[in-house]
């Protein structure tokens, strides 16, 4: 098969047995790969009802056709499953050099399934497959276990674990390859942790065959043009953390718990600040044009100490505005800690910050916490996600996340996330078909399943008003469906998002690849036949139309001062277009019609 | 004369090498100049000024500026 390896490789965990079986050309041809062929095969094969964090769940690792080929920024993979955080279908998505050497061992799929009885790691070594006691590495750190694990296989081998927080099933716990880069979101790493399986480590010598070198030469044009384009230069001077000025000159970077849009001290944790105070280099992921990692250190007159990668934006807003922290060596001593202990940054950013509203409402009191948590207070933010990722205390508490302890605490208003997941970066009042998004994306606050950014604040393709219904529920469903598609490639969404005429490259690539002609339109058509499956999925889980919510805050409360001052999110209205578009019943039903349409059903 | 407060984002600051660090700096003006004429006196092409931002409200090019103003010269954005 061009582009795909033509195989899967399968684990079950409980009996140990490993095997290996080719890949299904049509379920190739209709879902592609990344997020889209692992919610079919999880759609197929998984049992819906079951509990996340029990053998039942399936964890699937999974690339894509375009993964290490000659196309742009191709070093991506996902991890889906069936999410403890959010009960829905979830795909986290990671970059670095972990998805290459997958690809190359020769799979295009791992699905891993039941338990095993005490911890393993599952080394791969192209076509030699087995697991390996991780008794002596259990409680470690990421960068220890990455360590460990490459002195026990190949210098070459390349290593995704869980930390502390995954092994304690903390509901927002990730999944961290090359020891930095994190498939964050949805608490994959917790359905990790719950198989007792520490890591996947492992080393690819093979090929990747397409179908038209040749035309695949353009992308080393295209990726040049990306790379001299002002955005492009700027990704890699200044990282993510570029946007903190865009975002709060816009009223839009989520601050004091979403209370407001603007945060005061955004100057001292943006990329220039970073640039000034902690960068050591930028770096990139396999095959990438763009340079946006960050590597860091911190000084050494500062008072947190330590060396890793980031802040990204998400993390600038997550534990900074969002929590008020403006001290950018706390901010990133708080990154390296998440990415340490294998926590999500986002998640852990408004699970803090929903605990510093009940804090100050006075809903909970420092003697529940063992520590009071007024806004802004870094260092005890620092030793709660201690707590958190490693259980310790009222961190038990605070590992099942934002919602739950709204909830429990008397005040559900205060979480702000939608179907239990943390926003991220983005504040809806002031980019209302942010809130569509959010409100619609399979697994609640994500910015992955698409983001609005491009046409509500930059205008492209053609001005478009961030602060009004109008034209956004079209616009969003373009998002999510082209979005879906490139995460099934198994590629970076940055600049296939951020070019004009990004679908028209990505559908140009995908061909030459597989060989299969296929226009904008096509591809289009595969995104929206995943975002349905991914639909029908949560459907068959009881999600509906009441699901699909946004906070009172986003959508009662007034903006505050500044662009978009006074603004209100109008979801209702945007929802009722936005189903009757995706062909829905106005609860948010997929309807047997469209789903035979796509060829679903 | 009025005194306003530049902050420069993104390529901007470092291809006009004219803000010392990410905090801004003051600028002094004379009395009626606009966006366009504080961007002349800064050499940045309008082109690059995808969007300005006065006392965090939006403005363009013919905004008079006043003293005590705050003006943020952006770039465009993209998800991160």
């Amino acid at each position: 098969m061009n582009g795909w390896m033509g195989a899967i490789l399968r684990i079950d965990l409980t009996s140990g047995a490993i095997s290996k079986e080719a890949l299904d050309p049509e379920l190739a041809r209709d879902y592609v790969g990344g997020r889209g062929l692992a919610v079919k095969i999880l759609f197929d094969e998984l049992k819906m009802d079951c509990d996340p964090l029990r053998p039942e769940n399936m964890l699937i690792f999974i690339n894509g056709p375009l993964t290490v080929t000659g196309a742009l920024c191709t070093g991506r993979y996902m991890v889906v499953t069936k999410s403890p955080l959010t009960g829905t279908i979830c795909s986290s998505n990671s970059g670095g050099y972990f998805p290459a050497a997958f690809k190359t061992a020769g799979y295009d799929v791992i699905i891993l399934s039941g338990k095993a009885e005490k911890p393993v790691y599952l080394w791969i070594d192209d076509d030699n497959v087995e697991l390996r006691d991780a008794s002596t590495i259990w409680g470690e750190d990421t960068r220890g276990t990455y360590d460990t694990i490459r002195k026990e296989t190949h210098k070459e081998a390349r290593v995704a674990c869980i930390g502390p927080a995954g092994e304690n099933l903390v509901r927002y716990a990730a999944i961290i390859n090359d020891a930095s880069r994190a498939a964050a979101r949805s608490g994959v790493g917790a359905v990790m942790g719950s198989k007792n399986l520490k890591a996947v480590a492992v080393r690819g010598t093979k090929g990747v065959k397409v179908a038209d070198p040749e035309e695949l030469l353009r992308s080393t044009i295209i990726a040049d043009h990306v790379k001299k384009a002002d955005l492009g230069i700027a990704f890699g001077e200044f990282g993510t953390p570029l946007f903190v000025d865009v975002m709060n000159a816009n009223n839009i970077m989520p601050t004091k718990n979403f209370q407001e849009g603007f945060f005061e001290e955004g100057d001292e944790i943006n990329g220039a600040e970073i640039i000034d105070r902690t960068l050591v280099r930028s770096k990139a992921c396999y095959g990438c044009a763009l340079n946006c990692g960050r590597n860091t250190r911190l000084p050494e007159d500062a008072k947190y100490q330590g060396r890793g990668d980031g802040p990204e934006y998400e993390t600038c807003f997550s534990l900074g505005s969002n929590i008020c922290v403006g001290d950018l060596e706390a901010l990133t001593k708080m990154n390296y800690l998440c990415n340490e202990m294998g926590m999500d940054a986002m998640d852990a950013g408004t699970t803090l910050g929903t605990l510093m509203e009940l804090y100050e409402k006075g809903l909970i009191k420092e003697e529940d916490m063992g520590l009071p948590l007024p806004w802004g207070d870094a260092e005890n933010a620092i030793k709660l996600l201690t707590m958190i990722a490693k259980c310790e205390g009222f961190g038990r508490e605070a590992a099942m996340g934002g919602k739950y302890l709204a909830d429990k605490y008397g005040a559900p208003e205060v979480f702000m996330g939608s179907k239990s997941q943390g926003f991220a970066g983005y504040h809806p009042r002031g980019m209302v078909g942010q809130g569509l998004l959010y409100a619609t994306s399979p697994e609640g606050g994500n910015h992955t399943t698409g983001n609005t950014i491009q046409p509500e604040i930059n205008g492209i393709p053609g001005p478009m008003d961030p602060l009004t219904s109008e034209g956004k529920a079209e616009m969003v469903i373009s998002r999510q469906d082209e979005t879906a598609f490139i995460e099934a490639c198994g590629v970076c969404l940055f600049p296939y998002m951020l070019m004009e005429e990004g679908t028209e490259i990505i559908a140009e690539f995908y061909s030459a690849v597989v060989g299969v002609e296929h226009s904008e339109d096509d591809v289009r058509k595969i995104g929206e036949r995943v975002f349905n499956l991914e639909r029908l999925f949560n459907h068959r889980l009881g999600f509906t139309r009441k699901d699909d919510t946004l906070p009172r805050r986003l959508t009662q409360e007034p903006h505050s001062d500044g662009i978009g001052e006074g603004n209100v999110v109008p979801l209702e209205e945007m929802l009722d277009r936005y189903y009757k578009l995706r062909g829905w019943s106005k609860e948010g039903i997929p309807t047997d019609e469209k789903m035979k349409e796509l060829g679903i059903l | 004369m009025i005194r306003v407060t530049i902050k420069l984002s993104g390529l901007l600051r470092n291809q006009y090498k004219s803000t010392p660090s990410a905090k801004g700096e003051e600028a002094q003006l004379n009395t009626g100049f606009t966006v366009a004429d504080l961007l002349v006196q800064y050499g940045i092409a309008p082109r690059k000024a995808h969007m300005i931002v006065v006392n965090r409200q939006k403005a363009d090019l013919r905004k008079t500026l006043s003293d005590g103003d705050e003006v943020r010269i952006l770039p465009l954005a993209a998800g991160g």
